[in-house]
């Protein structure tokens, strides 16, 4: 019995040792992934801080515009 | 500016709504690949990104021709829109090559032609950005852009094919790969259909900033003739 069980222990390291297990690359998928959402995070902060500068802009001119008048 | 349209507002959540779907995709429904692991997974938005920058692109090479068959300066506007968008997700094309490169070719960077190519791509559409930033005349500006943009779009072909043309450690995802190919694979059903509904997400996202970035170049444009108005 204790013969057995050493035995299927056996087989079963010698399966881990030999098992073509994937590459542990977790960390450049989440690097990937963080770049991916960070780049596009950036371009859509960009757009909306452009819209709100215009629109600054237009509130400006708007007055000189009324002031001028 | 008129508020934002309905059909606008959609897209904006459509968008938002596909991307988060091919998020949860690419995470829990697509296997992770045997032997390169988990990094293969930034393969489906980093073929997704490259598809978009060289669509934007070839928008803007479309623009460009209207534009100077057409001298109406709207064009130029789609056609500065559509050079930014593309820069945007080239950047994230490359970058995230060159993570994925790290763990399977052992490098972050390698003098590979499509490496180079994509690189060339992007330096050339950059200084498009550039260059503009230094002509004051808004008709002289478009023109050039018009020119600029159509002669640049020679590098887009160049780099996608670069893969097919030259002797190359970069995989062939579309069309039969290269055995020589180091980090290609083969892919599963679930893989293919994650695959291209991430290609499907990015071109919506595309139309969605496009048109955005269009509504920001129109109010821009309306801003600076109330500034003339004013001057004058």
């Amino acid at each position: 019995m204790v013969n057995n069980v050493n035995t299927v222990n056996m087989v079963d390291m010698v399966n881990i040792l030999l098992q073509e297990a994937p590459a542990e690359t977790t960390w450049y998928m989440v690097f990937g992934y963080t770049v991916i959402f960070g780049t596009m995070i950036f371009y859509l902060a960009s757009l909306i801080t452009r819209w709100r500068n215009l629109k600054k802009d237009q509130e400006v001119l708007e007055e000189l515009e009324k002031d001028q008048k | 500016m008129p508020p934002k349209p309905l059909p606008l507002k959609i897209l904006d959540w459509a968008s938002l709504a596909m991307l988060a779907v091919a998020t949860y995709m690419v995470f829990f429904y697509a296997p992770m690949e045997r032997v390169m692991g988990n990094v293969q997974r930034v393969f489906y938005f980093h073929v997704a990104t490259g598809w978009v920058g060289f669509l934007s692109l070839f928008v803007a090479v479309i623009v460009g021709i209207i534009y100077l068959r057409t001298n109406n300066l709207k064009w130029d506007i789609v056609g500065l829109a559509a050079v930014e968008i593309g820069l945007m997700f080239s950047f994230i094309n490359i970058v995230t090559g060159s993570i994925w490169a790290r763990p399977i070719w052992n490098t972050w960077w390698t003098w590979d032609p499509r490496l180079v190519t994509a690189t060339i791509m992007e330096l050339i559409y950059f200084a498009y950005l550039m260059l503009r930033q230094g002509i004051e005349n808004p008709v002289r500006r478009a023109r050039f852009g018009a020119v600029y943009a159509i002669l640049g779009f020679v590098s887009v072909p160049i780099s996608f094919m670069s893969i097919r043309i030259w002797r190359t450690i970069h995989p062939v995802v579309i069309g039969s790969g290269s055995s020589e190919a180091q980090g290609s694979f083969d892919m599963t059903s679930q893989m293919l259909t994650v695959f291209l509904f991430s290609l499907l997400v990015f071109t919506v996202l595309f139309v969605d900033l496009l048109w955005n970035r269009i509504r920001l170049g129109q109010y821009g444009e309306k801003i600076e003739q109330l500034r003339l108005k004013l001057m004058v």
